[in-house]
């Protein structure tokens, strides 16, 4: 027990937002490859899905902007950009509880702050709209926007910390990362991607390599993949909570009509760790 | 905040110690000035998208295209 799954999926708004503006050469990998993730999930039989997502301004500002918020809440709702995403606003049901007990477990190595009112923007909201997951979310928001977020080291961290925690549980837990890979998002460079970035990049997360990533110069991140490539970090979180594991990819493609590398992708965490 | 700005814009930006241009560039939701005085485009895309505007025309007018 209990990590049953440990996925990683890119959230590009447009994904939704604009379903048919990229040639369908493009976006349907992208499209099948959520398919796979949803039937994955569902075989995981999951109790809970804790999913680790970027802030995009739906919950904190510049006058605080935590590194690691946590909601604890049974309840939340979203998208807040709903019409950037065209994704109808809904409730999400939580589990505060839980959401407790793993502030508590991660608190002894990770600093977090927490959250009895959450919203959700589409890097949640996206995913679980296409996984048409319905299952209680203990959703992790990480600054990957503004101010200084976490350096990648702590962001693993984080990721060691959640396993720590969750392998002392009975419930069965999947773990999704979303975000990234390289973009330029809603500004005059979109459409530019860092295909070289995100190869390299998914090559070390599918081969238990993640640790190469966690140093990478700040400056050298955003020239390659622009500023949304800081929302690696939630894929490290991934990589460091399945502690090593291969992964397969489902999909990587460039589709420059949602300006982003678009990649979905699983590590296998084994029957043994069930 | 967003439904204010929606709502009673003028209102709003009166309760902000603003440059006159900042001032004008938010009145007129002039994107382009917005975003090069510092406005994260995070914030302005998904305003793009609730103001009707779609998002290549939005893309042409951040790059001083007017669609």
């Amino acid at each position: 027990m209990s990590l049953v799954g440990a996925f990683a999926a890119s959230h590009a708004p447009g994904i939704t937002g604009r379903p048919s503006l990229p040639r369908v050469s493009e976006s349907e990998p992208i499209f099948r490859a959520y398919e796979d993730l949803r039937s994955r999930l569902e075989a995981a039989r999951p109790d809970v899905l804790v999913v680790i997502s970027p802030e995009h301004w739906a919950n904190f500002f510049l006058d605080n902007m935590p590194s690691f918020c946590i909601g604890i809440g049974d309840e939340f709702s979203g998208p807040t950009d709903e019409k950037f995403v065209n994704i109808p606003r809904r409730s999400v049901r939580g589990n505060a509880r839980l959401a407790r007990a793993l502030v508590e477990g991660i608190a002894e190595d990770v600093d977090l702050s927490t959250s009895q009112e959450m919203a959700f923007d589409h890097g949640v909201m996206l995913p679980l709209h296409l996984l048409r997951a319905e299952l209680p979310v203990i959703p992790i928001i990480v600054n990957c926007l503004a101010g200084i977020p976490a350096p990648l080291h702590r962001c693993h961290a984080l990721g060691v910390a959640l396993r720590r925690t969750m392998d002392r549980w009975p419930e069965r837990v999947v773990l999704l990362g979303t975000g990234g890979l390289s973009h330029w998002p809603a500004m005059p460079e979109s459409g530019q991607i860092g295909v070289d970035f995100d190869r390299r990049f998914l090559d070390a997360f599918l081969n238990g390599r993640i640790e190469s990533f966690l140093h990478y110069p700040k400056e050298k991140l955003e020239a390659e993949a622009g500023p949304g490539g800081h929302e690696i970090r939630t894929w490290i979180t991934v990589a460091a909570a399945a502690a090593g594991a291969r992964g397969s990819l489902l999909a990587y493609q460039p589709v420059q009509a949602w300006s982003t590398g678009c990649a979905v992708a699983v590590l296998e965490i084994g029957e043994a760790a069930r | 905040m967003f439904d204010r700005f929606l709502s009673e814009r003028e209102k709003l930006i009166a309760e902000y110690r603003l440059t006159e241009e900042e001032r004008r560039a938010l009145l007129e939701i002039d994107f382009r000035s917005l975003y090069e005085m510092g406005v994260h485009s995070l914030l302005l895309g998904p305003l793009a998208a609730t103001l009707g505007l779609s998002f290549p025309d939005y893309l042409a007018i951040l790059r001083g295209n007017q669609p």
